[in-house]
C-alpha cells in the first residue's frame, strides 16, 4: 500500500486535528492505526438512546419466562435483525422518580441519568419543576473513560429544544447538580465541530494549534486572578468554566484509537433542522455521525435524544398525525394502535442505530460489540406516568462483558443499579451511583 | 448633566442616603460615597454591629414617607446573596454589538445553547452553567469576531500605527478596549500583563495577529463573559459591600438594556457622578428613554406574562375546531400585543391599571372585527382601536394571552387560573401527586367547559389544589381557545362567575374576566406582585427573606407613583440589593 507508506511519515498530531474540529484526511489514514490492531483490547463505549412519552407496556414487555430471547413483543420488532446483540430488561424501577413529588415529564427527565430526585424549583399547572440534581451516568462514565479522546461525550439531539425551550424538560444530561447539558440539535454543526477539516498544511494547523495554546494561557490566569476575588459560589462556576476550557483546548490534540472503518462521512443536511419535517433526516444524520465519530474514537460517550420529555412531535412520517403527548394520554383503541406506531418507530431507529454501528473498531471487533447502547423513556406509560418497569432495551455487549440475546426479569430492581451494572460492564468498579437511597449494588446477572 | 433631566427622578428618588461624603468623593474614580452609605457592615445575622448606626437612611420619596414597614424592614440591613452573573445569549449579542460594532448577522450569540430558565426568567443565574457546549461556542464566537473586528483595524484601534508607531498604539487600545470590555478601567497591572501577551504574540505573528489573538483572548475572559463585582470592601464589613461604581454602571446598563454601559454611563462612573442614589435614578432614567429600553421591558413582559408561547411551534390548535387561527392571525394577535404593551409601558400612562383595564387595544382590520369593534380599515396597519365596553379590557382578555393559556381544542381553565395565581398574585398553588393523571378533560357534546373542568372539585383530593385556581379560571369562559366571545359553550350559556378564595383581600365571587382585571389592578397582592416579578428579573434571582428591605422599598416607590410599572424599573436601582454585592452564604 504505497499510500499507506507515503502518509505513515506523518507525524499523526498534524492530521488528525484542528481548531474547532478534527481534520480527517480522505481516504482515512490506515498508517495512523495501531499496528496490532487485532491484538487490542475493546475500547468501550457508552450510548444512551432517549424516547418520549413512555411505551405501551402489553406490547414492550416480554411475557415468556426469562432466558434468550424468543418472539419479541410487537413494539421491539423492528429490532429482530439485531436480537443476538439485544438485551430486554424489566422489572428495573425509576424508584426516585417515584418518590419525586412533581410534573411526570418533568421528573423523569430529571431523574432519568441522574439517579436523584430533581431540586425543586416551583410549582406549575401540572405538577411541581426542578432541575436535575446531580452528575448524569453519561457524564459519570465520560469522566472515567473518555480521557484522551477530542471529546469526552457527545450529545446528538433531535429538536429537542422545539416543544418547551431551554427547561427541564429538554435535557437529559448533567454535569453536575443544576447543570444541564444542550444537546446539539444541528447536525451541520455537530459535522462541522467533528469533521471538518480547516487549515490546509500541517504547518497552518500547527500555528493554529499554538495560538489557541497562547489564548488558553493568558485566559487560564485571568480566571485565577478573578477566582481570588469573589465567594465560594461563584469560585465554582468560574471553575468549572475554566475546566470546560481546558479540557475543550488540552483535547484537541489527543488522538484517539481510530478504527479502520473510520472516514468523514458524506451527508447532506436539510435547510432547517428544526422544521417538523426533518425530524427524521435529522435523527439519521445524527446516528450516522455518532456511529462514525466512535469508529474514529472522537469519544467514548454519547447520548442521542429524540425531542424532549413530554414531547410535542408529530410523527407524521410514520403515519401518525396527532401530536405525541396528547396521543400518549389517550386510551381509546384507536390511539393505542397510533401510539404504538410511534413507538416502532423508534426502535426502528435504535435498530438503525444498530446497524451503523457494525463499523469496525480499532480491536477488529465491531463498534456496537465494544458498546452499550442503552434506550429508555422518561416515564414508563403515557396516561399513568408510571416509572415502574421502566422500558429499557440495551444493545451491544460492552465488549463481551454483558451477554446478549437475553430477557432479564427483575423484581423492584432500581435504576440506579442499573448503572452500577453498567459501569462495571464499562470496566469501572462502582457499586453505587445517584443517591445512595436507591443504589444497592449492581444487577444479579446482568454483567459477567 | 442638566437640572431639568435630574428632576424627574428627584421625584421618585427614595433618599436612601444621607449625601454625607458625596462632594468630597466628586470626581475620584471608585471611591464615591455609594447610596445607602449609612449602611455599615452587619453582624451574622444582620444586625448592625456594635457602634454602627443602623440603616436610617431613608428620606421618603416624592413627599410620601417610607411606610413604617419598611423604616422597620430595613433596620437590619440585608439583601439576598448576589451570585456573579454570566452575560445571557441576549446580553451577549447586546454586548458584541455595542463593542464591537458587529452587525446581527455575523452575531454569535443565538447560536450558544439557549439560557435555562427560573421563573419563566432566562436570566437566572443560579442555572447558568457554563456547559462545555458554552464555552466551545464562546471560543468559537471569540476567534469568529476578532477576525471580523480586525478587518476594520484603523477604527478598532483608535490610532495610527503609521503615526505613533505600533507599540503606543498597542498599548492605548489595550487601555481602550479593555475598558470597555471589561467594563472598568484596567488597573496598570493588567494591562502590563496583557501587553506581554500581545508583545509575545507580535514576534511570532505580526501586528495583526497579534491584536486578534488580543481580541480573541479578552472575549473568552471571564472579566467580560460574566460581571465580575468585587466591590470596594472596607473594614470591619464582611457581608454587605458597596459596588464600585463601575459595577453599578453595569447593573444599571444590563437591567436597562442588557447591554454593555454606553460612553455616557461609562463617564459618569469615571466622574464618580453615580455616587448617589439620585444619580443612579437619573441615569435609569436617562437610559429608559432610548429605544434600547423597549427591547428589555419587551423581553420582561413576554417572559412574565407568558407571551413567549404565541411564537413557540410546540403552540398548535385544532383547526377544526378553530378554523380562524391561521399563521396570519398568529402574526396579528402577537402585533396587538407587543403593540399594546409599548404603548403601556412607553405611553402616558404606564400603570398596573392601564395594563390590566385599559379599554383600548392596538388592532388591524382582521382583530378588530374578531373583537367585534371598529376604526381600523386595513390589516397592513394597527391602530388604538376602543375595545367593546364589558366584554374586553386590558391585556388579559386579549387573544394572543387567551390563545396561549388555552388548549388546543379548547379553553383551559387551569392554565388561566393558575396563571393569575402565580404570574399576577405571586402565589404558587400546591403541587398535585406525581401519579395523578394530567390528562385535561376531553370536548364532549352535552358539556360545556367549566361542567367538565368542574369534575375536579367533585374529587376531595383534586379540589384542594384546584379550587384555588379552577374559579379563576372559569370566569374566562366567555373566551374559547382562541380568544373568540362566546355566549354558549358547546350549546348551553356560559357561566364566567369566577371566584378568588385566597388571599383575604380579594376573596369573594365576581363576574367575568374584565370584572376580574379591575379587582386585579387595586389588589393588594398583585401590587406586590408585580415589584417581585422585576426584582427577579433585574437581578437574575429569586426573591429570598434576606430581600423584606428591598422588596418593601419597591412596594412603597410602586405605591408613590400611582403603581406605574415604567418608574418601577428605575425604582429597582434604589434598592440595597441593587446596590450592594452580598456575599453571606452561597447560591
Amino acid at each position: 500500500m504505497k499510500r499507506t507508506v507515503t502518509l505513515a511519515r506523518l507525524p499523526r498530531r498534524t492530521v488528525l486535528r484542528g481548531a474547532g474540529g478534527i481534520a480527517i484526511s480522505l481516504p482515512f489514514l490506515e498508517a495512523m492505526l495501531p499496528r496490532m490492531a487485532s491484538a487490542a483490547p475493546a475500547v468501550k463505549r457508552f450510548v444512551f438512546f432517549y424516547f418520549s412519552n413512555g411505551v405501551n407496556p402489553t406490547v414492550w414487555h416480554p411475557t415468556a419466562a426469562p432466558g434468550p430471547i424468543g418472539t419479541l413483543p410487537e413494539t421491539l420488532s423492528p429490532l429482530e435483525p439485531l436480537k443476538d446483540k439485544l438485551v430486554i430488561l424489566s422489572g428495573v424501577n425509576m424508584q426516585s422518580a417515584r418518590e419525586n413529588p412533581g410534573n411526570g415529564h418533568n421528573v423523569g427527565m430529571t431523574n432519568i441519568l441522574t439517579g436523584r430526585k430533581f431540586l425543586f424549583e416551583t410549582n406549575t399547572e401540572f405538577g411541581a419543576k426542578g432541575w436535575g440534581a446531580g452528575i448524569t451516568i453519561d457524564q459519570e462514565i465520560a469522566s472515567r473513560i473518555g480521557a484522551g479522546t477530542p471529546y469526552g461525550s457527545l450529545q446528538f439531539g433531535v429538536q429537542t429544544l422545539r416543544s418547551y425551550g431551554a427547561n427541564a424538560y429538554s435535557y437529559i444530561s448533567y454535569s453536575g447538580p443544576s447543570k444541564p447539558i444542550p444537546c446539539e440539535d444541528s447536525p451541520q454543526k455537530m459535522f462541522t465541530k467533528l469533521f471538518t477539516t480547516i487549515g490546509s498544511g500541517s504547518g497552518d494547523a500547527q500555528a493554529r494549534l499554538d495560538k489557541r495554546k497562547s489564548v488558553l494561557d493568558f485566559v487560564a490566569e485571568d480566571f485565577r486572578q478573578v477566582n481570588a476575588k469573589v465567594g465560594a459560589g461563584d469560585k465554582a462556576k468560574l471553575d468549572a468554566h475554566l475546566t470546560a476550557l481546558r479540557d475543550i483546548e488540552s483535547r484537541l490534540s489527543f488522538v484517539g484509537q481510530a478504527g479502520p472503518a473510520c472516514t468523514k462521512p458524506v451527508l447532506t443536511f436539510p435547510r432547517d433542522h428544526n422544521t417538523s419535517s426533518a425530524f427524521p433526516a435529522v435523527g439519521k444524520l445524527q446516528m450516522d455521525m455518532l456511529a462514525m465519530a466512535f469508529a474514529c474514537d472522537l469519544t467514548r460517550v454519547a447520548t442521542l435524544q429524540w425531542s424532549s420529555g413530554q414531547s410535542g412531535t408529530t410523527h407524521s412520517w410514520a403515519g401518525v398525525n396527532e401530536a405525541h403527548h396528547g396521543l400518549s394520554h389517550k386510551t381509546d383503541a384507536a390511539s393505542v394502535i397510533l401510539l404504538q406506531k410511534v413507538q416502532q418507530w423508534y426502535m426502528t431507529q435504535l435498530a438503525y442505530l444498530g446497524g451503523a454501528m457494525a463499523l469496525k473498531d480499532s480491536n477488529g471487533a465491531s463498534v456496537l460489540d465494544n458498546s452499550v447502547v442503552l434506550a429508555s423513556s422518561e416515564i414508563g406509560v403515557g396516561p399513568t406516568h408510571t416509572f415502574l418497569n421502566m422500558p429499557y432495551v440495551m444493545l451491544g455487549g460492552a465488549g463481551g462483558a454483558i451477554k446478549t440475546n437475553r430477557f432479564l426479569k427483575y423484581t423492584n430492581a432500581t435504576h440506579n443499579d442499573l448503572f452500577v451494572s453498567i459501569m462495571n460492564a464499562m470496566g469501572i468498579p462502582a457499586t453505587s451511583f445517584g443517591d445512595p437511597k436507591y443504589s444497592r449494588g449492581p444487577l444479579a446477572g446482568l454483567v459477567g | 448633566m442638566t437640572e431639568d433631566t435630574m428632576s424627574p427622578s428627584r421625584t421618585l428618588t427614595l433618599l436612601l442616603v444621607v449625601l454625607r461624603g458625596a462632594a468630597a468623593c466628586s470626581g475620584s474614580i471608585e471611591t464615591g460615597m455609594m447610596p445607602g452609605d449609612e449602611m455599615k457592615g452587619t453582624g451574622g445575622d444582620g444586625s448592625p454591629l456594635p457602634g454602627e448606626k443602623p440603616f436610617d437612611g431613608f428620606g421618603g420619596m416624592g413627599g410620601v414617607p417610607p411606610s413604617p414597614m419598611t423604616v422597620d424592614l430595613c433596620k437590619k440591613q440585608s439583601a439576598g446573596f448576589s451570585p456573579m452573573r454570566r452575560l445571557t445569549r441576549l446580553e451577549y449579542t447586546n454586548t458584541i454589538r455595542e463593542l464591537l460594532g458587529v452587525t446581527d448577522v455575523q452575531n454569535p450569540g443565538p447560536s450558544f445553547p439557549p439560557d435555562a430558565q427560573v421563573h419563566g426568567f432566562d436570566n437566572a443565574a443560579s442555572v447558568q452553567t457554563p456547559s462545555q457546549a458554552l464555552v466551545s461556542g464562546y471560543g468559537d464566537a471569540a476567534r469568529d469576531l476578532a477576525a471580523i473586528a480586525i478587518l476594520t483595524m484603523p477604527k478598532l484601534l483608535g490610532c495610527d500605527t503609521a503615526a505613533t508607531g505600533e507599540e503606543p498604539c498597542a498599548k492605548s487600545f489595550i487601555a481602550s478596549f479593555g475598558r470597555r470590555a471589561y467594563r472598568r478601567p484596567l488597573v496598570q497591572a493588567e494591562q502590563d500583563r496583557i501587553f506581554t501577551f500581545y508583545a509575545g504574540q507580535r514576534a511570532k505573528y505580526g501586528f495583526t495577529a497579534a491584536i486578534e489573538q488580543l481580541v480573541t483572548a479578552m472575549l473568552q475572559s471571564p472579566n467580560f463573559i460574566y460581571r465580575v463585582e468585587v466591590g470596594t470592601p472596607t473594614a470591619g464589613q464582611t457581608d454587605m459591600i458597596k459596588l464600585t461604581q463601575h459595577e453599578v454602571a453595569s447593573r444599571i446598563s444590563y437591567l436597562v438594556w442588557e447591554s454593555m454601559p454606553d460612553p455616557t454611563l461609562f463617564t459618569a462612573a469615571d466622574r464618580g457622578e453615580l455616587a448617589t442614589s439620585q444619580q443612579v435614578a437619573a441615569q435609569a432614567e436617562r437610559m429608559l428613554g432610548s429605544t434600547k429600553a423597549k427591547a428589555t421591558v419587551a423581553h420582561f413582559n413576554n417572559e412574565w406574562l407568558h407571551l413567549e408561547a404565541i411564537d413557540d411551534p410546540a403552540l398548535t390548535k385544532d383547526t377544526r375546531v378553530y378554523p380562524a387561527f391561521t399563521p396570519a392571525m398568529r402574526g396579528f394577535m402577537k402585533t396587538e400585543t407587543s403593540k399594546f404593551l409599548e404603548d403601556v409601558m412607553f405611553g402616558a400612562s404606564p400603570t398596573l391599571s392601564t395594563l390590566l383595564t385599559a379599554d383600548y387595544t392596538f388592532a388591524n382590520l382582521r382583530l378588530a372585527s374578531f373583537y367585534k369593534t371598529t376604526g381600523p380599515t386595513t390589516d397592513a396597519a394597527f391602530v388604538k382601536t376602543p375595545l367593546p365596553a364589558g366584554k374586553r379590557a386590558g391585556l388579559l382578555t386579549q387573544a394572543s394571552f387567551l390563545t396561549v393559556n388555552a388548549k388546543e381544542d379548547q379553553s383551559s381553565p387551569i392554565a388561566r387560573g393558575v396563571f393569575i395565581l402565580e404570574q399576577m398574585m405571586c402565589t404558587e398553588p400546591p403541587a398535585p401527586p406525581n401519579d395523578v393523571n394530567v390528562i385535561p378533560p376531553t370536548v364532549q357534546p352535552g358539556t360545556t367547559t367549566r361542567q367538565r373542568f368542574e369534575m375536579h372539585a367533585a374529587n376531595p383530593c383534586a379540589a384542594a389544589c384546584h379550587m384555588l385556581f379552577d374559579p379563576i379560571g372559569f370566569s374566562f369562559e366567555n373566551y374559547d381557545g382562541i380568544g373568540t366571545w362566546r355566549d354558549r359553550d358547546n350549546g348551553f350559556p356560559v357561566n364566567p362567575v369566577g371566584e378568588v378564595k385566597i388571599p383575604e383581600e380579594m376573596a369573594g365571587k365576581y363576574n367575568g374576566a374584565v370584572e376580574l382585571a379591575t379587582k386585579l389592578s387595586t389588589s393588594e397582592t398583585v401590587r406586590a406582585c408585580v415589584p417581585k416579578q422585576w426584582f427577579r428579573f433585574a437581578q437574575g434571582r429569586s426573591e429570598t427573606a434576606a430581600d423584606a428591605c428591598s422588596l418593601s422599598i419597591l412596594g412603597d416607590l410602586f405605591k408613590g407613583t400611582g403603581y406605574n410599572m415604567k418608574k418601577l424599573i428605575v425604582a429597582l436601582t434604589q434598592t440595597p440589593a441593587f446596590l450592594y454585592k452580598t456575599t453571606g452564604g452561597t447560591p
